[in-house]
């Protein structure tokens, strides 16, 4: 009986052996799947006179190839990979945006320029004006459009976020399922290999989402931890995460963990990985710095430009009007304040904006200001106050100790950038008052410089300077205090209504300079020069507007340069901890045939070993009858 | 031992050909269009560059489009000028021509009509229009005829100066008409323009009564007055003349300067054809590689020997 029994046990060892090699062929492209093996262990033996005889085999358990530390590795990687692919993945996007040099921004800027060559060449012409009025509206429309472009990126992005909130909430539920059909089957003393590897496939996906730290427990359960050190799914049970655009600012996506009725804010930065975390990376700072940048440059050009037309005169000689209007700065309050202030702001120095919007708080006797870009604070008992160039003002109703507002200067300015110049006629080109050195005057006496420093009715008035010799000059005219006997240097610099002279050269007596309106306004081309003049000028932070746009456009490369680096270094580590784990957990085609082949044989082995049993039964009965 | 996953292997040789694929339709997209791909994310530096190339490219325009103008208006400044002096030139004949007691009134009436019609021809001359709205000798500026005869006195209704172009270059995009027409000393202190200067001359030579001596005086004052006369418009053309070398120079250095920056801007997004053409060759080898690879690694397996 013996035989026939070992046998049988043989039999039994290579079906299951054929079984389990079958089963891995059949999973050998099943995502999650690894590899199994059928653990034998001999029969316990018996003793006989002629020693310990063995009993043949014992299928022990089926065993999955795994090892806890490379899934671990994985898993990192994978939340690695997945944050860089999607940061890259949106900044791509935005780089898209800006990358077409031959009609951005600062194309358009470059048109804008050169139209305001031609107004100064020839002030009155009225194509040149028309011409020069349409630059300027495409200008205003390119940086309009990229604002509104930058805003529906920041909402697919919200949308994305939502969506994978769900998803992620989802797998955490299904996981705290799996963890309680697991904690069911110990105590049967053996693996659910099929659970543990849809198990560690659901964390390999949820590490897609959001990187999470994995205890597994002695009933092989596992519990699972967000970077951020919050509990996502504990045994049979899991949170959810929710994600909500901040009511105080809602350019900013905040992550929430949500147990039960209970909400509360989890630290985004923490996160450390996957794709949820690289597309609040994105929301929260790529996205958000470059609009702030679009709108400070926005800010800046509408300041200089709308300044330095207020400075001149239009063909019809009345001051110059606003050529471009920005969106107008708010402010946004926490849902806790208590008070229902409402904060504006104007650019009252574009050169002085800052890319940031700021965070404004009051303690019951200051206000305390908190720039959002680099965290710099200040503090002022009154408004209105300046700071960076903006002129922060309560615009209606009352502020209350505690209460925190968000001003959203840098966001708002780019968003509906427009020009608002109403005819082509109102370019200011000329200046609102002239030099003109008397016809008869003997000496050298020149203009060396002349410029318009505030224009209002006063600027118009004649003012003639004469001089009483070669080291003294008189004044004459309205607003100038008619001063007598005043020293004249080479160089100096006189000011009267608005205006800078600078006079060179040797005057003799007798010799006079007249300040006064142009002779004919529409030829005047003095502010025009000016107007051209301002894109070379370091308008915006200390850059021109050129070399600010630049400045935006290299620094969005820059982010979408590093993102892209760190996705190709995070894909091949992931890379490399998956060929890791394969090579343990991995189905291979060939080893598995040749196994097949191999409990083939020692299942034909073990027949034979039962057909031998068999007939030496049979010879026996034989021989017996 | 090593083992490796059947799965992974084909996923590898997949990834491997995907890659490849997606960088030849690049390279092939950007052979088609002679422009690199223009991410900034590609070159950030050279994206901040490209910008600041073509502002530098707009900065050229500018000063080429405004010294430009400056040329067209002092080119026809000169001319004005050339035939202004020979206008005086030809009047200061006549008037030497004038000062011979052997004429008759009637001789010196004709000559008076014949400076008469120069007269009328250099004021012509000073409010030559410069093609563009304007005019010449419009001083800082006027869209009507600077030079306005009131009264049988010419009077300068513009103000006096030049109005000027350009940013590096200052060029003048009109001219003094007061300096150059309206300066001439009076010999009592004052000035008086050069129509006045013909005007008395004129008023001489057409007077029968006019004595020799009275005669002889005037000529005298008028050859002083022309003299003085044609040394502003001489001067207003000197400077006219150095204004235009000056530009000439600009527009040279002008080309340079662009010609550079178009080739640092074209360096920055334009293609290099051979090793654009190259890189597709070499990817293009490596993907024909890759799928030979995956069809002999597809067609090994040991189930093939199991029959």
């Amino acid at each position: 009986m013996g035989a026939l029994e070992i046998g049988s046990s043989a039999l039994r060892a290579a079906y299951a052996q054929l079984q389990t090699t079958g089963n891995n062929i059949a999973n050998a492209a099943t995502p999650g799947y690894s590899r199994q093996r059928v653990i034998l262990a001999e029969a316990t033996t018996s003793f006989s006179g002629a020693g310990f005889m063995g009993r043949g085999v014992d299928v022990v358990t089926v065993e999955r190839q795994y090892n806890d530390f490379l899934a671990r590795e994985i898993h990192l990687a994978t939340a690695a990979e997945a944050s860089d692919s999607a940061r890259a993945g949106a900044l791509g996007r935005l780089d898209r945006l800006f990358a077409d040099g031959d009609h951005g921004v600062g194309a358009a800027y470059n048109e804008l320029t050169a139209a305001m060559a031609d107004l100064t060449n020839r002030p009155f012409d009225a194509a040149a004006r028309s011409v020069l009025a349409q630059r300027a509206n495409i200008l205003a429309q390119r940086i309009a459009a990229a604002d509104d472009r930058m805003g529906q990126i920041g909402m697919d992005v919200d949308r994305s976020l939502g969506q994978q909130a769900v998803e992620l909430n989802q797998k955490l539920g299904e996981l705290a399922g799996i963890n309680n059909r697991i904690a069911s089957v110990h105590g049967s003393g053996h693996s659910p290999n099929e659970l543990l590897d849809r198990r560690d496939h659901l964390i390999d996906e949820i590490s897609k989402l959001a990187r999470v730290n994995v205890y597994i427990n002695d009933d092989q359960t596992v519990s699972l931890y967000a970077g951020t050190g919050d509990a996502l799914v504990l045994g049979a049970n899991a949170s959810s995460i929710a994600i909500e655009n901040d009511p105080q600012n809602p350019e900013i996506a905040r992550l929430l963990l949500v147990s039960g009725d209970r909400s509360v804010r989890m630290n985004e930065a923490m996160l450390g990985g996957g794709s949820i975390a690289g597309l609040l990376e994105f929301r929260n700072r790529d996205l958000q710095e470059s609009r702030w940048q679009l709108g400070q440059l926005a800010g800046a050009i509408a300041y200089a430009y709308n300044t330095q037309q207020s400075l001149g005169l239009d063909q019809n000689g009345m001051a110059g009007a606003d050529v471009f209007r920005t969106g107008a700065v708010n402010s946004l309050g926490a849902g806790s304040n208590t008070g229902n202030a409402e904060f504006t702001a104007r650019v009252v120095d574009g050169g002085q904006l800052r890319a940031s919007d700021y965070e404004l708080t009051h303690d019951g006797a200051n206000y305390q200001l908190r720039r959002l870009s680099d965290g710099a604070l200040s503090s002022f008992a009154d408004l209105p106050a300046e700071i960076d160039g903006l002129e922060i003002s309560l615009g209606a109703g009352t502020v209350a100790a505690g209460d925190r507002y968000t001003l959203r200067s840098a966001s708002a300015l780019a968003g509906g950038f427009s020009m608002v110049l109403g005819h082509p006629a109102h370019w200011a080109a000329a200046a609102p008052a002239t030099p003109k050195l008397g016809v008869d005057n003997a000496g050298t006496v020149s203009v060396a410089g002349f410029s318009i420093t505030d224009n209002d009715a006063a600027t118009a008035a004649p003012v003639t300077i004469t001089f009483t010799g070669p080291g003294t000059y008189s004044v004459s005219g309205a607003g100038t205090g008619d001063p007598t006997g005043v020293p004249y240097v080479p160089g100096d610099t006189v000011s009267f209504n608005g205006w800078n002279l600078v006079l060179n050269g040797a005057p003799v007596a007798g010799d006079s300079i007249v300040v006064s309106p142009p002779a004919d306004v529409a030829s005047d081309n003095r502010n025009a020069a000016q107007l051209l003049g301002l894109a070379d000028r370091e308008l915006v932070g200390g850059r021109t507007v050129t070399g600010g746009y630049g400045e935006l456009v290299a620094g969005i490369g820059t982010r979408a340069q590093a993102a892209e680096a760190g996705q190709r270094a995070s894909t091949s580590w992931r890379e490399s901890a998956t060929t890791a784990r394969d090579e343990v957990s991995g189905v291979n085609l060939d080893e598995e045939a040749a196994r097949l082949i191999q409990f083939q044989q020692a299942y034909q082995a073990a027949a034979k070993v039962i057909t031998t049993s068999q007939q030496m039964f049979d010879a026996l009965i034989n021989a017996t009858n | 031992m090593t083992r490796t996953s059947t799965a992974t292997a084909f996923d590898r040789a997949i990834q491997s050909m995907n890659s490849q694929q997606a960088r030849l339709q690049q390279l092939q997209a950007q052979i088609a269009t002679g422009r690199k791909a223009g991410r900034a994310a590609d070159d950030p530096v050279a994206a901040a560059q490209s910008e600041s190339v073509r502002g530098e490219i707009t900065r050229i325009d500018v000063e080429r489009r405004m010294v430009g103008f400056a040329r067209t208006i002092l080119q026809q400044a000169d001319t004005a000028l050339a035939t202004g002096t020979d206008i005086v030139n030809t009047a200061r004949d006549l008037v030497l021509q004038a000062n011979n007691s052997t004429l008759t009134p009637a001789d010196r009436a004709s000559i008076a009509s014949q400076i008469g019609g120069l007269r009328a021809e250099l004021l012509s001359v000073a409010n030559t229009r410069d093609g563009a709205g304007a005019f010449v000798f419009g001083g800082q500026g006027s869209r009507t005829a600077p030079f306005v005869e009131t009264a049988g006195v010419v009077g300068y209704t513009a103000d006096p100066g030049n109005q000027q172009t350009g940013q590096d270059t200052r060029v003048s995009t009109s001219l003094d008409g007061h300096a150059t027409f309206m300066s001439v000393p009076d010999g009592a202190g004052g000035r008086q323009s050069i129509f006045d200067v013909l005007d008395a001359a004129i008023a001489v030579l057409s007077d029968p009564d006019a004595t020799t001596a009275d005669i002889g005086a005037a000529a005298q004052a008028a050859i002083d007055g022309l003299d003085s006369g044609l040394g502003s418009m001489s001067l207003a053309r000197t400077n006219v003349g150095a204004q235009l070398r000056m530009i000439d120079q600009v527009e040279g250095s002008l080309d340079n300067s662009e010609l550079d920056a178009q080739t640092r801007l074209s360096a920055i997004v334009d293609v290099d054809f051979a090793a654009a053409i190259s890189e597709f060759a070499k990817v293009h080898t490596g993907l024909q590689a890759a799928m030979q690879t995956y069809s002999k690694l597809s067609s090994t397996s040991l189930f093939n020997y199991l029959r």
